[in-house]
Parts: C-alpha cells; structure tokens; sequence
C-alpha cells in the first residue's frame, strides 16, 4: 500500500481506528497477496510439502465449508476469511441456500462470524444456485471489502458484530456475535445498473483511497443481448465511504457472456494503471485515479469466433515491472478449448494489441487461472489441467505438467514449492525452476476450486467443502468445527 | 448409511491398483421383461431397447479404428444426441446450416453404408437456446407406427414417416401450453409406452398449469392427442434430461425419472399418475436409475437435501409408494457425482461415470465402491453395456472399449476422435444394433464393427388382467377449440397398479370454466364448445373414479382488447401471462395491461393467444415503457413465431424469430423513450416461397406512418403460429394498451 488515508469521522466515532496495523509481514490480505497478483509468496516460511487429510499428517485444522467454495481464502489479522455457500449452516436458523463470507480464527480454525447474504429472487442468470461467495476479500486493518452474490460491495468490520454493530450502515437483520457487521454498502444493480451474469465475483484490489471492481455485467438469458449496457465494466469507488468516484464502460455492448476477471494494480511505466480483462477478451489499462483509458489490448486472434476460438478473460492479470501477463479462457461450463497467453508491454498507449506484444504462447488451452511468476519462469495452469512453465522474458515453454483434471485454481510458489489443485481434489507440489519435478501429490476429499495460500507458516487450502491449515511439522488430528 | 457425509471414501480408492485380466460377463436386461417397443434388434430409444444402456448383441469388436480398423462407414453428421435404429435405418437428430439457415435437422441414414436416405428440418422459435445446441434430445423410433419421433430444443414435438419423412402430426408446445425452452438447451428423449409417446419439459401456460412446473406429457402415438399431462415433482430448480426408464415393479409398470426439482420420480406411464418419489437434491437430476430386480439405483452430482457433500448414489426399493424418506434408501453412497452419465450395471456390479471422467465400480447389494479409474476430465455420454464390454467417448473425445468386473477394468481400445487439432466432442451414448455400434461426436457418425443380424429382443409382456376402475384418462387434452366446433372424447379406465380396467357403468360429465354441451358415447362423448374467449375442462367421473381433459375456446379473428371495462382481466384462453401480467387502471386514468417487474425472475414472457397454425395475422398495439437502474425494458408484438421489438437500452428496433441465433433476424437503430406511448403494428405475408415480417412503431401522438418501419424476409420461413405480445420488463414495468388481433392485408 502506499498511501493510507485516514477515515472520515463517522468511522472514528464507530470506533473504528483508521490507521490499524497494516497487514501482518506475513500476512496474505487479498488475492495473489499483493495488487500486482503475482500468486508468489516471497516471505520466508516453512511451508509442508506433504500433508494427509485422511490421517492428519501436518494437518493443524480443518473446518467446515459449505458444499461449494469458489473463494479464496485470504487471512489478515490473525482470522482467515473465505467466501461459499450456507450448506455448512453455521446458524442452525438460517436454512436454505445463501452467499456465505466466513471468518475464522486462523490459528485453531474456531468459526468467529459469518455474514449472510440471500440469492437474488432473479435467480440464476444474476446469482447461479448454490455458488456461494466467489470473490476473495480484500483485508486493510480492521476492514474488510468483497463483493457478494448480489452484486454488492460491501465494507465489513473484521470483528463481526462482536464489538457492536458499527455504521454508517446499521440496516443488518442479523446482530449476533456470530454475524457480520457491514459498515457501508454498494450495490452495482441499483446504483450503476449492473446486471451481472451469473454470478458477482470481483475481488477487490485498492490503491490510495480507491477500491477497484470489476462490476461483472453481462448477457441476460438469451445469451444475445446486454440487457444493461449502459451499466460499467469498471467502477472505482472510494473505500472510506463506499461513494462511486469514477466508472468506464468501453466494452458496451461486446461482452461475449459475462465479465470474471479482477483487476489488478501497479505502477508501469511511471504511472499507476489498473488493469483488467473485459468481457470482450481485451484487456484494458486506466488510469488509476481518474479512470482515464490508457491502452487497450485484445486478447483473441482477428479470426476467432465466440464460444469455438472467441474467448472472453476470467484470469486476473499479473503486474512484473512494466510487463503484464494475461491468458483467456472461458466459462467452465463452456469446456475445454484453445487459449491465448501473452506478454504486454505497459508502457505503451493507444490499441496496444500489436506495438504492446512482447510475446504470444498459444499452446495453452483456455483457462481460467492466474499466474505465479517466480526467478524469470511464469507458472500458469489452464482448465484442460496442464500447468504451463514458461520463460517469462521470451514465452517459451520449459515443461508442462499433466494435473489429469480440470484445473480451476491458481499456483501459489512459496518456500522453493509451487502448489496447485485440481477438481479430481488433487494438490500437486512440484519445484519451481526450469525443469519439471515433482514432489508430492496429496487428495484434499474434494475438488479444489481455489488457490492454495501462505501465511503466517502455515498453508491454507479450500476445498469444495472444507479449509484446511497444514503446517510443515506436527501431527495435530482434524479437530476442527 | 454408513458412510462419513464428509469425508470422501471415494477418491481415496484412487491408488488402489486395477486388475488386468477379468471375467467376460454377459450382457442381461435385469429389471425382468422390460417394456420394449421394438420388434427386432433394433436400438429404438436414447438408452436402447430395454432403456437401460445394455445390449443383447454378441460378437462385437473389441478394437477399431478412426482410419479403417472395424469401420463400417463414417459420415459427416455431428451430434451431440444418441442415435436410434430402426430395422436398416439409422437416425441421427443435429443441428444443420448457420446463422440465417440454423436449423434442426432429423436424418435417416441407411445403417449399412451411411448414406443419406432422407432428412427433415425444422426451425427453432421462440426460445433461448443457443444454435450451437440444437439436436439435444435423441429421435425415438416406434415398429409398430413406423414412425421416428423428433422432440426439437425449442419444443416441437413431430412424428415423421421412417419410411420418407413425410410429417405425421406436429405440436408447437410453446405455443400450445407455454413450453419454456432455455439457454442451458436440456431436452429430454422421447420414449414409447404402448400407444403412447412421452415427454417432459417446464411448462406454464393458464388455470392450474399457470405455474412454472416440469410437465410429462404423453401423447398418442399415431394422432398427436395429448393423453394425459402430469406434474408429479415440486418447484423446479433446473431443466433436465434424465433418461426415463419404463419398468415393471411389483405387477405395475413405473415409469422412474430424475426430476428437475431434485427428486426422482416414479409414475405411471399409462395415466401419469405419480406412485413414488425420492427427493434428495436441491439441483435437478439428469441421470438415469439402475434397476436390478426391485432395487432402482439412483444418482446425483449436486448439493444433497439433507448434508453438504454433494452427489449421491442411493439404492431404494422400487416397490415403494407416497415420499420415500431421506434415510429409508437400502443404502447410500455420499459424495459421487454422477450427474449426468447414467450407469449400467452387469447384475452384480453398477459401472457410472462421475462428472469428471472418473469410472466408478459399486456393488449393486450394498453400495460399496470396488474401484475407480480416470479416464478424462469430463464426462457426459453414458457407457452402454453389451457383449461383456462397455462401450463410451469422454467429452473430450476419447472413446473407449472397456472390460470391467468387480475387480477392475481393462482397456480394450482407446482412440481419439477428431481430426483437428481439437478432438471432437463426445455427448452422445453409442447406439449398438445389428452387429454395428454407433457413435456420434460433434464431428461425425462412425458405425463401427460388422451388419449381421442381431438377437431378437424379449417380447413385451401383456398387461395382466385389470382390477377395479379408480381413474379414468379423458382425452384429448389441452385442445384449442373454436365456437360451434365438435370434438370427440376418448375416455378409458384404469386401475391403482396403472393396468387397463373395464370402464366402469354410468359415467357422469361435467364441464367447468367454459360453454359446452357434452352427448355421452360408447368410448367416451362428444364435446360441442360455444361462447368464447374462454378455458376450462371436462371431467368424467364414475364413482371415486375421475379424470379430466382441459380446453381453451378461442373465438375467430379479429380479437379486440382495450381492458378498458373496470372488471377487464387477463383473457382465461392465453398462454402464459397469469402471475406475469396484470389489468391495471394508470394515473393518467386509462385501463392498461401492465407486464409487472415485481418479480424478477419473471421479468421477459410472451402471451400466446390462440391456435398455432394462424398466418397473415396483422397484430397491433400501444406500447410504454418505464425506467429504473439505467434500464428501459423491451417490448413486442408477435406473429407468425416472429417478434418485432423495441429494445429499450439498447434503442434499436429488432424482428427475429430465434433471438439467440444471430441471423435469424433483422435490427435498426430506434430511438424511443421512456414513459412515451408508442403504437407499433406488425404483420408477417407471404413474399414468393418465403415470407416477409414487417412492422411499424410511430410515438402514439403523431399519425401513423405510411412506409414500414423494419421489414425482415426470410427464406426458411415461418409459415405458422399464433399472435401474441412479448415484454421484458428488464427492471421497470411495460405497459400495453388497445391490442387488435386481425388476418392481414
């Protein structure tokens, strides 16, 4: 972070200090750790590189999830928070299916709080049945900030109800300790006329006093029209107050389907730009602070036709220097096909699309996952399950390894090991470096959707229905909640 | 039980090594004499002549190849729905052309050299599935008739000569009883029952049937009457496609089936009545019961009622009746996903595929899990069982010739199908009949092995003898009539197992919701209808025994609605505007009909308002629309299955037929406004082979224009279909006024 703004007054009276603890040093705080979303821990750790659920073998604790988690966890403050859906029933009360952001305690797994969130009554074409909570929180101190199902930012306090409803948002129907405590509130639908497709899930990324999201408006149910192309496909909003501050909508009406990706943040070139994939599969750069288009870069070949060769970009781009890296893909339920990686040179303007190419790997196949790009060597993974090494100067590929399932979730490389799910619930450790070595290959019980995270010395993965902390030593059973 | 909820005992099996070498099992129909419609070896339905995916041929080739090895013939008709075969015929339901010529197409190939001997095509209208998943449900084809069945994507239901094709009868379903089609395109297979054909979609159209329910829908066979509809299944939370199978169980034949609303269903497949149910997910189901003498075998990939592993394979006793409790299934197994393939099973062992290409051995007695071999990453055909090898493509185009038991399975033959740099897709489950397996993958037909005469299939057994009458089918149903028009009402009786019953001395009549004169007959009555602009039934009863037919009365054109008189109501003879649309009296003081945005679930319907087989209708209306969120909604006229639209956000002004297929329809830039009322007319002629769709909007305070404002022709036209008016309440609501229904020019 490199500026910190103080709060206004009405979170001061809330008792809510602006100037909380940044993030622990090893601290995991938002998705990829850092708003360059390079999915790379630099921190030095001891990290397992074998585990088994089944016996608890350098399992610390597992805790309940719903029956689908989409989210990744993020821990900050000594709490891990993740996002899934309410088949868990924390609250024995509240039946039926829900968005579910969960916090725990990230030392011993203890549930702390939940916030509860209905499914649109416009059903699946806005919020897909049981998907639960798909964005990944951001965490600055004591607040948290993620998108829900219904299409909302919200800004919660950390603590939960447990230290008092705090506002300015003080509408919350559910007040127990164990409830969520949101402090203001931003719905894409009603305020900028989003209407996302299927499912909101932007994980927010800040810089300065700016929280930016991705507004994931899309198609209706006919897969033909935009029904609200006037809406954004990215809004910046001031994160003290949660009030609009800038909006761009330059894809209009060529979304192919819906808009998944999440931006990401950093100073290329001299200038602060936000990026992000649209739902027109190019990539576009603005202006951090007052939204002003800086370049655009499309992402799919002239010849490409939507859904066969067409893709749209769900992976969130990743920030090395003045380069970024971005692959396509599209919509699981849509398959496997071909995909695109590529190379872009930052400091470019305009069309960037030729003059910003460095260099294009399209033996990749569609993907959804984001890379980790560690001592000159981008990992990426793509859903037909192949994890791509490449040379990150010249796009050459060093090895691909077969995870033999689809793949969903991101790489993570810390402690000298790169981690990596699979959907037949497979984790698979293999060491970073220019040639392919496997270490390990552990089954989590079910489907891991999400990415593998570090912090604090410990390793969590979600899988479809449980969180898992696992350490590097130690024995302690699955006693989890 | 038994089984840690969750936990997963499954994958945990993966490392557990598979035995190379097994034993040959043969292959067996085990649900006893099934109810087959085929009269020689043929493949006549989605999962074959017993409906269980198991074929009764020998011989077949453990080997072959994309290049030669065992071909019998490849053709270049890709799919994605089983083939059926019927004598030397093999048929092939896809879709066909692009863009403005996107079609569905039915193809009668000869099954010993793949040669084209016929084809229809049809239009998709009116629905939101996209092109590319045109061709969803399998043909069905029936001995007896001679007929090939088509269930389209968009809800058309046909019979065609196998012999030439030529059309035998043809019902609109979305625009006879408000079929709800959708993007996902899940379309169920036909599947003959006796005199009876039967299908099953979501449906809302008018009177009880206004809500939104999965509908089964049997009809005869040989005229296209609607027999009897049923909706055994609560709220539905998905279209699905499960293979329905049709078994006797306990001196009954069930009819069992996954439901979109979660639960499987059991039901008679001469009545519709339903006998049980096993609600167990609070997603639909799409894969099809395994049934081994009186145990069905059921599955599910989605989230489970009752705990939060998701996926089930559950055995229940098939010889059950009402709800079948949670935990009263013989066994369970948590935690397998077998959404969508179906399984098979060799007596003793259940082979399914999970989601994700993962085959899984269970033991039919108790449910333990054998073994489980990857094969792919994602899995929707259905393996079929035949000559002791089970024969399967992987989505991602692998097929497979395997050998399993209870010990393992082997590879016979893996080949990849596709000659591009990606392979083609495999949806489909193999048709075997005559010695000749039959795939279909998105690229092609392949016939593999050798054409010789196969086994004769088991006869089908004769219904026993029937007890005492306690329901009576009474039909036609869901018939438009016109005032003055007779009709003539089959009535037959049946007993509690669904078995044919004498029909019963005295039947009373009596007609409800609309005018008409009933004069009993020996099978039945005849109905006179009168009065007009009406919906109601007739109901026959003797005794407890009753059964019902419903109709709609709909006087000629020209139809008139100003909703102007304090009690003006929806008209009781449309389709699909109860709970959609209401009569409202505006600020301004006018009457209007008003298209709601309270529900947003609701937010787009279509009204149809009479007999689909109009044309050169002329549809006129006063159109407004409001604005919220940054959102005009869009609003239309319908004639002809043609929509002409004013698309508020968007200001264009659009006519298209099949909104989902770019092509299928013309668009401009319009500007309009909000809370401004506009007058639009539209009317669809015939322009040389073709038609031309053409319309006009004018702001409702100036006069109406003389030039057309969008005109579309098309090529493959339209010939037919019922006026309407169509509104997408986006957020805020639509109001019409003064609609005038009349033939055209």
């Amino acid at each position: 972070m490199t500026s910190r703004p103080s709060r206004p007054a009405l979170l001061l009276a809330a008792g809510l200090w602006p100037f909380a603890a940044a993030a622990g040093a090893q601290d995991w705080p938002m998705w990829g750790g850092t708003p360059d979303r390079n999915m790379v821990s630099e921190t030095p750790a001891s990290l397992p590189a074998e585990w088994d659920v089944n016996s608890g073998l350098n399992v610390r604790w597992v805790a309940a999830l719903g029956s689908q988690t989409y989210g990744n966890p993020v821990v900050a403050g000594g709490r891990v928070f993740v996002g899934t859906n309410n088949e868990a029933l924390y609250d024995k009360e509240i039946v039926g299916d829900k968005g579910i952001l969960v916090a725990f305690d990230a030392a011993t797994g203890e549930f702390l709080w939940q916030m509860v969130s209905d499914k649109l009554a416009s059903g699946r074409v806005n919020d897909w049945p049981y998907q639960g909570v798909c964005s990944s929180p951001l965490v600055e101190g004591d607040v948290l900030y993620y998108v829900t199902n219904r299409g909302e930012v919200l800004a919660l306090d950390v603590h939960g109800m447990e230290n008092g409803n705090d506002g300015p948002y003080t509408d919350e129907t559910l007040v127990s300790p164990r409830d969520g405590d949101i402090l203001w509130k931003f719905d894409m639908m009603e305020e900028v006329g989003a209407f996302p497709h299927n499912m909101s899930n932007s994980s927010p990324v800040s810089w300065g006093n700016l929280l930016f999201i991705n507004t994931s408006n899309g198609q209706d149910e006919t897969h033909v029209t935009i029904p609200s192309p006037r809406a954004p496909a990215i809004i910046a909003i001031d994160k003290t107050n949660g009030e609009l501050v800038w909006e761009a909508n330059h894809v209009g009406e060529r979304i192919l389907h819906g808009q998944w990706s999440s931006a990401a943040v950093g100073e290329m070139g001299g200038v602060v730009q936000v990026v992000m994939g649209e739902g027109d599969g190019v990539i576009r750069s603005y202006q951090w602070d007052t939204g002003e288009l800086l370049w655009s870069f499309d992402t799919n070949p002239e010849d490409s036709v939507w859904p066969r060769t067409r893709n749209n970009v769900i992976s969130t781009p990743v920030i090395l220097g003045n380069r970024l890296f971005i692959a396509n893909g599209q919509d699981p339920e849509h398959g496997e096909g071909t995909g695109h990686l590529y190379a872009i040179d930052a400091t470019q303007r305009g069309d960037i699309t030729w003059s910003g190419r460095l260099w294009h790997y399209d033996t990749i196949r569609r993907t959804i996952s984001t890379g980790a790009i560690k001592d000159g060597i981008l990992y990426l993974p793509d859903f037909s399950g192949f994890l791509h090494a490449l040379d990150v100067e010249t796009g050459e590929a060093l090895w691909v390894h077969d995870t033999f399932a689809a793949v969903w979730g991101s790489p993570l490389v810390a402690d000298g090991k790169l981690y990596l799910g699979d959907e037949d619930g497979d984790v698979v450790v293999l060491r970073p470096g220019p040639t392919e070595e496997v270490i390990a290959e552990m089954n989590m019980g079910s489907s891991v959707y999400s990415s593998a995270v570090p912090a604090n010395g410990l390793l969590y993965i979600a899988s479809r229905n449980q969180l898992f902390a696992i350490e590097a030593q130690g024995a302690a059973g699955p006693d989890g909640p | 039980m038994g089984r840690d909820h969750d936990g997963n005992p499954l994958l945990a099996l993966r490392a557990t090594g598979v035995a190379a070498l097994l034993v040959v099992v043969g292959a067996v129909a085990f649900a006893g004499a099934a109810f087959s419609n085929s009269a020689r070896s043929d493949w006549p339905e989605r999962r074959g002549p017993s409906r269980d995916g198991i074929s009764a041929e020998i011989g077949l080739p453990e080997s072959w190849s994309p290049d030669g090895e065992n071909l019998l013939f490849r053709a270049p008709f890709g799919g994605r729905s089983t083939p059926v075969v019927l004598g030397d015929r093999l048929f092939v339901q896809n879709g066909v052309g692009e863009g403005a010529t996107r079609q569905e197409r039915l193809l009668a190939l000869d099954a010993g050299t793949g040669a084209v001997l016929w084809e229809v095509r049809q239009n998709v209208y009116h629905s939101d599935a996209p092109p590319r998943r045109v061709g969803w449900a399998a043909p069905a084809v029936d001995a007896e008739t001679g007929s090939v069945f088509m269930f389209t994507v968009g809800g058309q239901f046909s019979a065609f000569s196998a012999e030439d094709g030529s059309v035998r009868w043809t019902r609109s379903l979305p625009e006879e009883i408000g079929l709800i089609s959708t993007h996902g395109g899940r379309t169920p297979s036909p599947l003959l029952f006796r005199d009876l054909v039967i299908v099953s979609s979501l449906s809302s159209s008018w009177g009880a049937h206004a809500r939104g329910s999965q509908r089964f829908y049997a009809f005869d066979k040989r005229t296209g009457q609607m027999v009897w509809m049923s909706a055994p299944g609560g709220r539905p939370f998905d279209t699905t496609y499960a293979p329905a199978q049709i078994v006797p169980i306990g001196g009954q034949p069930l009819l069992l089936v996954g439901g979109g609303d979660g639960a499987f269903h059991a039901l008679q497949p001469a009545t519709g009545a339903p006998v049980w149910s096993y609600p167990m997910s609070k997603r639909g189901v799409n894969s099809a019961a395994v049934v081994i003498g009186d145990l069905a075998v059921v599955s599910h990939g989605e989230e489970n009622n009752e705990f939060s592993t998701m996926g089930l394979l559950a055995g229940l006793d098939a010889t059950s009746s009402g709800e079948i409790a949670w935990d009263a299934a013989r066994w369970q197994v948590p935690g397998f996903l077998g959404g969508f393939s179906s399984g098979v099973t060799d007596g003793e062992v259940i082979y399914q595929f999970d989601n994700s290409a993962n085959l899984h051995a269970f033991a039919a007695a108790d449910g333990a899990e054998l073994w489980v071999e990857n094969f792919g990453t994602m899995q929707r055909a259905s393996p079929v069982l035949a000559d002791g090898k089970l024969y399967v493509g992987t989505v991602n185009g692998r097929f497979l010739i395997l050998r399993a038991d209870r010990s393992g399975v082997e590879i016979l033959d893996d080949d990849v199908i596709g000659d591009g740099e990606v392979p083609d897709e495999i949806i489909a489950s193999v048709a075997i009949s005559d010695g000749v397996v039959y795939l279909v993958s998105s690229g092609g037909v392949y016939a593999i092995g050798e054409r010789r005469p196969g086994p004769d299939p088991a006869p089908e057994p004769a219904p026993p003898a029937g007890g005492e009458a306690v329901r009576l089918v009474v039909w036609p149903t869901e018939e438009i009539l016109t005032p003055g028009d007779e009709i003539a009402l089959r009535v037959e009786a049946f007993d509690a197992r669904g078995n044919p019953a004498e029909l019963p001395a005295g039947i009373t009549w009596s007609v409800d919701g609309f005018e008409g004169e009933i004069e009993p007959s020996e099978t039945g009555a005849t109905l006179r209808a009168g009065g007009s602009g009406a919906a109601g039934s007739v109901t026959a009863s003797a005794g407890s025994a009753e059964g019902a037919a419903r109709f709609r009365v709909v006087p000629p054109l020209p139809w008139r609605w100003d909703f102007d008189a304090d009690d003006a109501r929806l008209p009781p003879q449309w389709v699909n505007s109860t709970g959609k649309y209401q009569t409202r009296e505006l600020e301004t003081g006018e009457r209007v009909l008003v298209k709601t945005a309270d529900n947003p679930f609701l937010r787009r319907a279509r009204v149809y308002m009479g007999p689909p087989t109009l044309s050169g209708v002329r549809v006129s209306a006063d159109v407004m629309a409001a604005e919220r969120r940054r959102s005009l909604g869009n609003v239309g006229l319908v004639s002809q299955r043609y929509q002409f639209v004013l698309m508020g956000n968007h200001q264009r002004l659009e006519i298209h037929s099949w909104q989902a297929t770019p092509g299928r329809g013309t668009a401009i830039p319009f500007a309009w406004e909000r809370d401004t009322w506009y007058s639009m007319t539209f009317e669809v002629v015939p322009e040389g082979d073709g038609v031309v769709a053409r319309g006009k909007v004018w702001p409702r305070s100036e006069p109406e224009p003389e030039e057309w404002t969008l005109e579309w022709s098309e090529d493959l036209p339209h010939r037919e279909g019922t006026p309407g008016i169509f509104a997408d309440a986006v957020t805020a609501e639509i109001y019409f006024d003064n609609i005038v229904v009349e033939p055209g020019e």
